[in-house]
């Protein structure tokens, strides 16, 4: 087994321990959380094992598997750079969720399905950025749909969580069909799906009539998924699933997964004006949106997802310009990210077992009983508002760096930041702090694994700023070298010296803690922009089209599905003589013929029943008499057959008709008295339309089987075989019942589904006869 | 109603139909018949039994309930398919064997394709009597 066979192994055991969850958790419920955080560790030594060859040597371990060959596709995987630092963060991340979940469950018996769809979607999150294939990473990307569908309506019995999980859904594939058509755009261009291919060919692309559509299209579905505006809205709702699934998918790794697509393919795509003006307009367009809006919520949970939402436009906004600085910038912030909002919803979810609530306004004077917990939201916190030695103080420090000649940019940023700040110290700090000499709520105590992981993370995201200096430069340098193409010999250190961006972040600092300062006076200032979003923001025009779609739907199928089966049956039989005509028309083959044969007496009498037969039934008075008329033309066209000498086929049409009198005349009785037809002139003329049509198509598509040359060896085949095969001398039977014998069994099958059916039908007849 | 002529033609005509219509079965693979025909024609001569008489005269005459005559045939007719695959043959196919008749020379063929159309026979009676039965509500 070579290095690189260990990625089929980080993709799949958690797909294989995932479908087995259920079992683990039966068999040691105490233990569940433990082993699957163990998975994810191992997950993560894996990688670390990996990882020198593709640090220092810049080696991409690939491996792949033909898909698809027709379609050029491959099931491929690889690692470089950039996925090994988004795979660390999933694996590493999701050890600290896994363990967390455990306690945060307290072994309710839905657990088991919990841990298993959260094993999934690790799975699928690391195929995602494991893929080295356009199509298998969208594979991937749509299966992380998937499992967050679960994940978030996991408290299925709750409307509002399935409400979200559904509108997720809809928007993040959704989106993910035009980012299919953006893949298959970009396969097109290139000739292949494979990104070492693709990235190879940054003219080709750019230079192509394709590239525009290309970068929109996959351009929607990022930033569906990345909760970019105006598709930023199913982020806030779907905070109604349990908090482990915030702090997992949608802060940490599943929003994180647009970005890394527009890393990804930032060597091929990136760099032209239309990228940045595209990329990067749509990131700083979100980042304003959700930095006013943080201000407006009280939920712990909702003001986290706006601070992530910032977060996203800010990571897009950098991959948009595509500067050196900026891609390694944001490749910092965004391990940071992950690292303190992780913990913070950890934190949150904490508080809401330990008090009841997550509002706000409502909690203080947490410190004291919960003790640890406040130690990791600090920590959390200073890695959030920028405060040094942490990573997200080094992020900080790197986007404004990356920033800088660009004053108003930089302002802009600015105000972004102070507004982080303030929500930041918001949610981290204000819970624990008291404004009175005791807590605001009934708390419960917490067991050590509860805060545990929360701390693990925030201790990280301090240590990790503060040894940046050893393990940045390798490791980010090898990274941001994926996405620029190029060597990137740049240091990554904490301390740069009393510079500018330092000011900026003492200034950031400074106006962050006013705004934390005057929270709710912010607050109350901005609240009649709540008014307008509510009123004309994205989540009213979605909630309106759904409703729109459905209102339609019943419509439709009110108007089509009546129940009037005279309804159905004409619109059958319209449609069939439409399409019978229309292949007709375009295959037309026939041929009068020059003469026609002596039609004899006999043959005369026969069709003299048929057609005096149908006249009758159709100008009777009575129903009795249409019915035997039918009867009779019926008989009529046995008289035929026994004189073209088919008897197989006369007697079962005799035999037919016989059966169908009797079955539409026992129907008869039991209608009351006299039956008077009412049908109007109207629907008369349709029907009427409606039958000659019938009548002509038929006759057309005789004419059509019988002008054709007659091919002869199908009945020489039959001839033949039918005794020594077959033995038996009845060719038709033997057709039935042995040669074509599965299509008889098909038959069969149908007579008794419409037996069925009819005995159904009848069956609900008598309670409306007993009701009149 | 009062119908003395149909139901004293009918005492023998029921009989004299539902003789042919198994006639007509057992005679399909060499002349004009088969399983269609027949179900068809023994469904004729039990119908005639419920118009001549009543509802209730053909469920006692009936001595066993529809449904499972119509069970029967699918059940006949997928097994007579399912005997090819246990002699290593695709599904359906026929296997005949060939029973000596006494101590001539002619031996009867007897094959799963008979016991398929069988099958179909019954379905065909099953469901027709079925619907008739049903129907006849008022009597």
């Amino acid at each position: 087994m070579t290095r690189a066979d260990l990625l089929l192994f980080t993709v799949f055991a958690p797909l294989a321990l995932a479908m087995l969850a259920p079992v683990v958790f039966r068999w040691v419920p105490k233990l569940t959380h433990w082993i699957y955080s163990i998975l994810a560790l191992t997950v993560f030594a894996t990688l670390s094992f990996l990882a020198p060859a593709v640090i220092t040597d810049g080696h991409r371990l690939s491996l792949s598997y033909q898909w698809m060959p027709s379609f050029g596709i491959q099931f491929s995987l690889a690692l470089d750079g950039l996925s090994l630092l988004f795979a660390w963060m999933i694996s590493g991340i999701g050890a600290a969720i896994f363990f967390y979940s455990g306690p945060y469950f307290e072994e309710q018996n839905t657990y088991g399905r919990f841990i298993g769809f959260m094993s999934f979607f690790m799975a699928s999150m690391l195929g995602l950025v494991l893929a080295a294939d356009l199509v298998t990473l969208f594979v991937f990307w749509e299966l992380t749909s998937i499992s967050s569908f679960f994940l978030i309506g996991f408290e299925h019995e709750e409307t509002g969580s399935r409400h979200s999980a559904k509108q997720a859904l809809l928007i993040t594939s959704g989106a993910g069909l035009f980012m299919m058509a953006g893949v298959i755009l970009l396969g097109q261009i290139v000739g292949s799906y494979q990104f070492a291919e693709i990235l190879a060919q940054k003219e080709l692309i750019q230079g192509h009539s394709y590239y525009v559509p290309a970068v929109l299209l996959i351009l929607v579905g990022a930033g569906a998924k990345s909760a970019q505006f105006p598709l930023h809205f199913w982020l806030p709702a779907a905070m109604k699933a349990p908090t482990p699934v915030s702090a997992y998918l949608h802060s940490a790794t599943m929003v994180k997964g647009g970005i890394y697509l527009l890393a990804r393919l930032s060597p091929a795509l990136g760099g032209t004006a239309f990228w940045l003006q595209s990329v990067g307009g749509l990131g700083i367009i979100t980042m304003l949106v959700s930095s006013l809006l943080v201000f407006l919520h009280k939920d712990m949970k909702l003001v986290l997802a706006y601070l992530t939402i910032m977060v996203l436009g800010l990571l897009t906004f950098l991959f948009g310009l595509s500067t050196k600085e900026a891609v390694m910038a944001a490749l910092v912030y965004m391990l940071a990210h992950s690292l303190y909002k992780a913990s913070l919803f950890m934190v949150a979810g904490i508080i809401d077992h330990a008090t009841g609530t997550r509002d706000l306004s409502q909690l203080h004077g947490l410190a004291l009983p919960l003790k640890w917990t406040f130690v990791a939201s600090c920590l959390a916190g200073f890695s959030m508002i920028g405060m040094i030695p942490s990573l997200g103080f080094v992020g900080k420090e790197m986007v404004y760096k990356s920033l800088l000649p660009e004053w108003g940019v930089v302002v802009l940023l600015l105000a972004v930041f102070v507004a982080m700040t303030a929500g930041g110290l918001h949610v981290s700090l204000r819970p624990f702090l008291s404004s009175s000499n005791k807590a605001s709520h009934e708390v419960y105590s917490t067991p050590t694994a509860f805060w545990a992981p929360a701390m693990t993370l925030g201790v990280a995201g301090i240590v990790l700023g503060a040894t940046v200096g050893y393990w940045g430069t390798p490791v980010i340098n090898v990274a941001a070298q994926t996405v620029l193409v190029g060597e990137v010999k740049s240091h990554v250190q904490l301390w740069h010296g009393w510079n500018k961006e330092l000011m900026l972040s003492l200034a950031t600092l400074a106006l962050g803690i006013v705004g934390y300062l005057t929270f709710s006076r912010v607050r109350k200032r901005l609240s009649w922009l709540h008014q307008i979003f509510h009123r004309h923001g994205s989540q009213y025009v979605y909630d309106q089209a759904l409703h729109g779609l459905n209102l339609i739907a019943t419509r439709q199928t009110k108007w089509l599905q009546n129940g009037n089966l005279r309804f159905y049956i004409s619109v059958v039989i319209g449609f069939s003589i439409l399409l019978t005509f229309t292949s007709l028309w375009r295959n037309w083959y026939i041929h009068l013929p020059d003469s026609f044969g002596p039609v004899l007496f006999h043959e005369w009498v026969a069709l003299a029943l048929i057609s005096g037969g149908a006249v009758f039934a159709v100008i009777a008075r009575s129903m009795l008499v249409t019915t035997v008329s039918m009867g009779a033309s019926g008989y009529g066209i046995t008289l035929l057959f026994v004189m073209f000498s088919v008897p197989d086929l006369a007697l079962t049409q005799f035999l037919v008709e016989t059966m169908t009198v009797i079955l539409i005349s026992l129907v008869f009785t039991l209608l009351p008295g006299h039956i008077v037809k009412t049908r109007g002139a109207l629907n008369q003329a349709c029907d009427l339309i409606l039958s000659i049509g019938m009548g002509c198509v038929l006759v057309l598509v005789m004419w059509n089987v019988l002008s054709r040359p007659f091919q002869s060896e199908v009945v020489d085949f039959y001839k033949n075989h039918s005794v020594s095969g077959g033995h038996g001398r009845n060719i038709i039977n033997v057709i039935l019942v042995d040669f074509r014998a599965l299509d008889t069994l098909g038959e069969a099958t149908v007579i008794v589904l419409a037996g069925l059916g009819v005995l159904s039908l009848i069956r609900l007849r008598p309670q409306r006869m007993e009701k009149k | 109603m009062n119908t003395l002529v149909l139901k004293v033609a009918s005492r023998f005509l029921i009989t004299v139909i539902l003789l042919y219509s198994i006639f007509l079965f057992i005679r399909g693979h060499d002349y004009p018949g088969g399983g269609f025909i027949g179900g068809l024609a023994m469904a004729a001569s039990w119908s005639l039994l419920g118009i001549a008489y009543n509802r209730n005269v053909l469920r006692s005459a009936l001595p066993f309930n529809p449904m499972m005559v119509i069970a029967t045939g699918m059940l006949a007719a997928l097994m007579s398919g399912l005997i090819g695959p246990l002699l290593g043959e695709p599904f359906l196919t026929g296997v005949w064997v060939k029973v000596p008749l006494g101590q001539s020379q002619d031996a009867l063929s007897l094959g799963t394709p008979l016991l398929f159309d069988l099958g179909v026979y019954l379905i065909v009676f099953g469901t027709i009597v079925n619907i008739v039965m049903n129907l006849e509500e008022r009597e």
